[in-house]
């Protein structure tokens, strides 16, 4: 009994100290954001909301995070829309290519994220609409473009098929099945293909820098320029509410839908 | 959507069809054109005359200026090494993490899935930040190592090779857990206990039996943590130096500060090819060395 | 090979007795059935004897030694799951030989070893297969294989037939006996099904609640169970509440609800109330009032099942009381036919009655 106990107690040790790793810098930020002195220091010497107060002195930040929400909002609106009709397609259809085609639409999560800014910006630029709020918008979303698929493919693999056909047999025409029966069960799938795209999008760095220019900017791209030219515990503050706020976003969507289980999945 | 149809006719093709078109155009107009187009450009030589260059035509030119610059070729080298000791350090430290969630009660093994997802969606700018917090000079490695007497002064610790390490490898974690846990969870208690039966301890059962089964979600974390690392850019940009520049760094250059866009394509398609190359290479050697399907 | 034996063992989780003193004897190279209803607790007790369970109290020991000292990797114990839990990136040779090699045998032992095995479930073409691509019946004979190449000390099988169809469950009940019997290994065997009790070993314990109500040879614990519930839990069966009115040394009479009187083997204490069971097949049906037999009543016909080899008859006696009867179906006579309403009599040889206290 006791091998196995040490087994069992060496992984318990391993493990927690890997979930301590990721939970480390995160927890010290929060830490930090109080500190009284202007020097990141930790332990700290003082205390103080100051950076709190400070986050606002962040060149253009109230209009950069407008900015990105407004494109995170849109983006991941429209690539579940239209990630909605591709993964029912994958699931209850069959085509010539579908491997290939699956393959595809799922790839621009492999490419090189720098990649596709560059390949966007020399496109924009030919086509005369670079540097402009929609083309970012576009940018994004072929970034997250793939995320609604796959979680959309995982909450229907989740339930019975069989409940479209009996709801069809019991009188519902196409568009009322639809409705009523296959969009509730993809619930989970939406919301979290939504939420992945847009945290992806608000969050990105590499697409937006090569697409924007003068007066367009996005959150990332400001708190960056912040960090390369300040040495003040700003940023910290500014982290600490980021993290709060999508922690509570999380979990309230993680009780309310179940939506963790669908990355697992496969 | 007519799912009777699916079941008699499979000629039907169309009403899949027109439910995948808007996803299958935006990709075509946006994702395929455009890296075409790329690819084209970096075909082209580069000059400082519009015309001459229309007029040059096609070549590998910007390609093999790259593969001569000692420069590129040495970001390149300096990528693929910083990837793959990410990638080895990554799965050290989250394959026990995956087993330990095996074990834990439903509520705390939810909670590690949480953690792992925020740890996923948090802003990568937030979570550098981080980093650089704790790599501060003031820090607390840097107060701890001269408390414990390691050190007698602050040492740098950011803005180097290392630094980008553990920035990656705490990026490329969420993605080598998720995988591997899926794949564990997969496996029945029986696979567990059978094992013992026939006289493997446990380390042995895991070696043996546990390993190789949870192999498929091993392959897909590592082949994802590895190609997000190599094509890493915020990472390295914000814990790393000019010397320890990587490869989407390296063209994100050429493109924004030299405006030298074939140049910029170029090294682009290197890097994805040759981690394309390197997958490959990968999966071929866990199939035939270790005997495993994936 | 060895002698096991369970001695008061006890085991509780969480305020619930799971176990309470199950006592056990399996002698060397014997077969024993542990039989119950779900729940039983009698999963539990393989899993204390293969070692995945501590019980809480008590005692497992093979040859007189105890055995709850050992961690499961060292005890020695071959366990064939319900799901064979064939390891699925492993040939049939490799999941055989796997024991071998925990044990640090050499690698000509091991394949001369594995060999008499694939002779012994009669697998040699399958050697270097994979379980994916081998039936349910095959997979079983590896498990089956897997375990007994170590040579355990007691072969445990979880539900073996569970998980095979009507057919292979037959065929695999005459290969189990002849494997169990060629090794001579002690053997335990746990299910819930009571044919693959009854069919498999050499003697039955029937166990509910955590305990084991009682042990004895499939034939004798058929025939004449200790008590309503074993005989309940064993096979189709008619039970009859009733009083002794008259009793001798060789037989009582006992009066059921509404009158019928039935003579039942052995002495019984007069006045005291009784049930009586008679399983169907014993019970005798036929048009005509027959001579020479005890315990004669009738019925009338209410519903026929038939089931192939024999119909299910069942009749409405005077007390109203539903009794089932088994009519074997010789060859196609028509007699052989019982219709819904039919007036019929019934009759049960004494020493078929069985009485319960």
């Amino acid at each position: 009994m006791s091998e196995e106990k040490g087994f069992h107690r060496t992984i318990g040790v391993l493990g927690w100290l890997g979930m301590g790793f990721l939970v480390f810098p995160v927890a010290l930020t929060v830490l930090v954001s109080f500190n009284g002195s202007y020097f990141i220091e930790v332990p700290p010497t003082s205390y103080s909301f100051d950076w709190y107060k400070n986050i606002a002195k962040i060149n253009k930040i109230g209009e950069a995070t407008l900015i990105s929400l407004g494109i995170a909002v849109v983006a991941a609106s429209l690539v579940v829309l239209m990630g909605l009709g591709s993964a029912i397609a994958f699931v209850r259809y069959t085509f010539p290519g579908k491997a290939a085609l699956t393959s595809f639409l799922l790839s621009p999560v492999a490419v090189p994220i720098v990649a596709i800014g560059i390949a966007l910006v020399q496109f924009f630029i030919r086509l005369d609409i670079a540097f402009t709020w929609y083309s970012l918008a576009i940018g994004h979303m072929v970034l997250v473009s793939a995320y609604p698929v796959r979680t959309i493919v995982a909450s229907m693999t989740l339930y019975n098929p069989n409940i479209e056909e009996a709801a069809a047999s019991l009188g519902a025409n196409r568009w009322v099945v639809f409705w009523t029966v296959t969009l509730p069960q993809l619930k989970p799938g939406l919301i979290s293909g939504f939420l992945f795209a847009f945290l992806i999008s608000f969050d990105n760095y590499p697409i937006s820098i090569f697409l924007v220019r003068g007066g367009l900017t996005t959150m990332p791209i400001e708190v960056f320029n912040y960090i390369s030219q300040n040495f003040d515990p700003t940023p910290a503050a500014f982290s600490t509410i980021y993290i709060m706020l999508i922690t509570v976003i999380i979990i309230f969507v993680e009780k309310r839908y179940k939506v963790i289980s669908l990355s697992i999945g496969r | 959507m007519p799912f009777a149809q699916i079941k008699i006719g499979m000629r039907d093709y169309g009403p899949a069809f027109l439910m995948i078109s808007p996803l299958l155009f935006f990709l075509l107009a946006f994702y395929i054109i455009p890296f075409g187009e790329m690819f084209l450009e970096s075909l082209r030589p580069w000059a400082n005359d519009p015309a001459e260059i229309q007029a040059a035509g096609l070549s590998l030119f910007q390609y093999e200026k790259a593969l001569d610059s000692a420069y590129i070729v040495r970001a390149l080298i300096r990528t693929f090494e910083i990837s793959t000791i990410s990638v080895i350090i990554t799965f050290l430290l989250s394959y026990p993490v995956a087993l330990l969630m095996l074990w834990l009660s439903p509520k705390t093994c939810s909670a590690f899935l949480i953690v792992i997802f925020i740890s996923l969606a948090a802003s990568l700018i937030v979570r550098n930040y981080g980093w650089l917090v704790v790599l501060a000079d003031k820090g607390p490695i840097n107060n701890l190592m001269i408390a414990l007497s390691i050190f007698d002064r602050p040492q740098r610790l950011v803005y180097n090779q290392w630094a980008i390490i553990v920035g990656l490898v705490h990026y490329a974690m969420p993605f080598m857990i998720l995988p591997i846990y899926g794949s564990l969870i997969r496996i029945p208690n029986s696979q567990w206990e059978a094992p013992r039966t026939l006289g493997a301890g446990s380390w042995t059962t895991l070696r043996t039996v546990i390993m190789p089964l949870s192999m498929p979600g091993v392959f897909g974390g590592t082949t994802l943590c590895f190609a997000v690392c190599a094509s890493a850019f915020v990472t390295p940009l914000m814990l790393g130096s000019p010397s320890t520049a990587m490869i989407s760094q390296v063209a994100a250059e050429q493109l924004l500060i030299q405006l030298n866009f074939p140049l910029g394509s170029a090294i682009i398609f290197i890097l994805t090819t040759l981690t394309f190359i390197l997958t490959l290479v990968y999966a071929l050697w866990i199939r035939k060395v270790l005997r495993v399907n994936v | 090979m060895a002698r096991l034996q369970l001695n008061d063992l006890c085991f509780s989780v969480n305020a619930l007795d799971i176990l309470r003193s199950v006592n056990m004897t399996v002698d060397d190279g014997k077969c024993l059935a542990l039989l119950g209803p779900s729940g039983c607790g009698k999963t539990t007790t393989l899993r204390c004897i293969a070692g995945f369970v501590q019980p809480t109290s008590g005692d497992v020991n093979f040859d007189g030694d105890s055995i709850l000292e050992q961690p499961i990797h060292k005890r020695n114990v071959g366990l064939v799951f319900q799901d064979y839990a064939l390891f699925p990136h492993m040939t049939v040779e490799k999941n055989i030989a796997y024991g071998l090699e925990r044990r640090g045998a050499g690698a000509v032992e091991i394949k001369r070893r594995v060999k008499e095995m694939l002779d012994l479930v009669q697998l040699d073409e399958y050697a270097t297969r994979i379980p994916k691509n081998m039936s349910g019946g095959q997979q079983q004979r590896v498990a089956l294989a897997r375990a007994l190449v170590i040579r355990p000390n007691v072969l445990l099988l979880d539900e073996p037939l569970g998980a095979l169809d009507r057919k292979l469950r037959d065929q695999m009940q005459v290969e189990m006996k002849r494997i169990q019997r060629e090794t001579g290994t002690t053997t335990i065997i746990v299910t819930h099904d009571q044919e693959e009790a009854l069919s498999l070993s050499d003697q039955v314990a029937v166990m509910f609640d955590g305990r084991i109500q009682e042990v004895g040879a499939p034939a004798e614990l058929y025939r004449k169970p200790g008590s309503r519930a074993v005989m309940e839990f064993l096979g189709a069966s008619n039970i009859l509440g009733g009083t002794v009115a008259r009793s001798s040394a060789e037989a009582s009479l006992v009066s059921t609800a509404n009158g019928i009187e039935f003579r039942v083997p052995g002495k019984q204490v007069e006045g005291s109330s009784v049930e009586i069971g008679i399983r169907p097949e014993h019970i005798a049906v036929t048009r005509t009032k027959p001579e020479a037999t005890e315990n004669i009543f009738s019925g009338v016909v209410s519903e026929v099942v038939y089931k192939g080899p024999h119909a299910e008859l069942y009749m409405n006696t005077n007390d109203r009381q539903m009794i089932v009867a088994h009519k074997r179906m010789r060859g196609m006579q028509s007699e052989d036919v019982y219709s819904i309403g039919e007036q019929v009599f019934l009759s049960v040889e004494l020493g078929a009655v069985v009485v319960f206290k």
